[in-house]
């Protein structure tokens, strides 16, 4: 069973659009209530949705040994919002220091949702190249509905061994303070989550910077009226 | 029109996870035609007030315009029971040093879902945020409907026009006369001169962190802690 969703217009962006408006959501609400009560297998739809998702999970992550070795291995539920447009649900564990897309690329989201994969059927993909990320990821995924893929991700032990080689880039070793430099956001999350922690350590610190900004600041006003003066 | 505050038949939890089951997608795909035809003055109904709130609070008051305090659309949505999220905010990203989290944070969200106020009507509000996060918060908002918040915060004006004053005046002992100064001040130079984010980065890392890292690292010597730098 597979409905072709998007070709009969439902976009999840819309329907939650107009879920904001409440005499629609309660039009939904009111439609699925009123379909629920016809016994006509709706309610099992839902019921077996709850079933399958639970019993995918425990098959692709919970029950797994492997979760930490030889790789991290990240289980991920993704949500179609419309042609080519999946997002993530959920991702557990939520990744530490990296971005979410950095673990899977949303090009290889799309590429999973047009992988024409029977639905409930698992997919066990050991060498899946990814331009973004530059490395080959294992993927093992299931498309619970046209809608719904669920799934996991970890890096590929795959290593080609006709390819060229290739010259080894020099990798520099960045210092914390170029990653923050590349990185501010990150370096802000800590610096407030030090100011949460260390409030009075973290004033000084401030007020020591704001110092001396005024301080560069009063000089070059200064040095501005001196040279004005000449 | 609107119907302030009460339960929501449908969250929008709810609505997104049923969306996964193919009967429940297809039921509301059909529902969603006739949505289209037999609702539509309902829905030009809502865009209509949602544009008319936007142009009053937003646009009229200065909105758009790249000055400081900022003035920031914000619209909450309902997602489950005690559950509102942020929708949408502008000007959006937020800058780096200010996450939309420190300008709107959960308790402030709940606190508006949870204030009494007349539907439709548009509510004055200020918010002093604790330190060290110290910040004055004008906002408006209006409660469209039991789903949906739609408002403006902007920094409170006031508190910035002494200390612009004064700057040329401002010494260490000013920030020990006035303790919440130094975020106000840290806030106002970050926005005015956002060049200034790669030096207070490098001297956060240079003179800060090693000294918080060897206070942990002593304080793990006792009794094991959680590290604030992850390192």
């Amino acid at each position: 069973m597979k409905y072709e969703v998007e070709e009969k217009g439902l976009n999840l962006v819309e329907l939650l659009d107009y879920a904001n408006i409440p005499e629609i959501n309660a039009y939904f609400a009111d439609a699925l209530k009123t379909r629920q009560k016809k016994s006509d297998g709706f309610n099992e739809a839902i019921e077996n949705y709850r079933e399958a998702k639970k019993h995918f999970m425990n098959v692709l992550y919970v029950d797994r040994p492997d979760k930490t070795e030889p790789t991290p291995l990240y289980f991920f539920q993704l949500t179609k919002y419309g042609k080519d447009d999946w997002r993530y649900y959920d991702i557990y564990p939520a990744p530490v220091d990296i971005s979410p897309f950095e673990v899977l690329p949303k090009e290889l989201m799309v590429y999973m949702g047009n992988t024409a994969a029977h639905p409930s059927e698992i997919v066990r993909e050991d060498r899946v190249w990814s331009p973004k990320l530059g490395k080959y990821l294992e993927l093992c995924y299931v498309h619970y509905s046209t809608t719904f893929i669920l799934g996991t991700v970890r890096d590929s032990n795959y290593r080609p061994k006709s390819a060229p080689k290739r010259k080894k880039k020099k990798v520099k070793v960045l210092s914390e303070a170029e990653r923050l430099k590349i990185n501010p956001e990150l370096g802000y999350a800590i610096l407030f989550n030090c100011w949460s922690m260390y409030p009075t350590l973290m004033d000084g610190f401030i007020q020591d910077f704001m110092l001396d900004v005024l301080a560069e600041r009063n000089q070059a006003k200064l040095d501005m009226k001196e040279a004005s003066n000449v | 029109m609107s119907e302030g505050k009460k339960e929501l038949p449908l969250d929008i939890f709810e609505l997104t996870e049923l969306m996964h089951v193919p009967e429940v997608c297809f039921e509301l795909s059909m529902r969603m035609k006739l949505v289209k035809t037999d609702l539509q003055d309902k829905v030009e109904t809502y865009h209509g007030r949602h544009r008319e709130i936007f142009q009053e609070l937003y646009i009229n008051c200065g909105g758009g315009d790249n000055v400081y305090p900022r003035l920031y659309w914000f619209e909450l949505a309902y997602f489950k029971q005690n559950d509102w999220g942020l929708r949408t905010m502008f000007p959006w990203p937020t800058p780096v040093f200010e996450p939309y989290r420190m300008l709107l944070p959960e308790s402030v969200m709940i606190f508006m879902a949870d204030a009494s106020v007349d539907a439709d009507k548009v509510v004055e509000m200020k918010m002093e945020y604790p330190m060290p996060h110290y910040r004055r918060l004008n906002f408006r908002f209006v409660r469209y409907s039991a789903s949906l918040i739609l408002g403006t915060l902007q920094d409170d004006f006031s508190q910035l026009t002494d200390m612009v004053a004064n700057l040329d005046k401002t010494d260490a002992e000013s920030f020990k006369k006035d303790p919440t100064l130094a975020m106000r001040l840290w806030r106002y130079l970050m926005y005015t001169k956002p060049e200034l984010t790669e030096s207070l980065l490098e001297r956060f890392v240079d003179k800060f962190l090693p000294t918080v890292k060897a206070m942990e690292a002593e304080r793990s010597l006792k009794a094991p802690a959680v590290s604030v730098t992850g390192g």
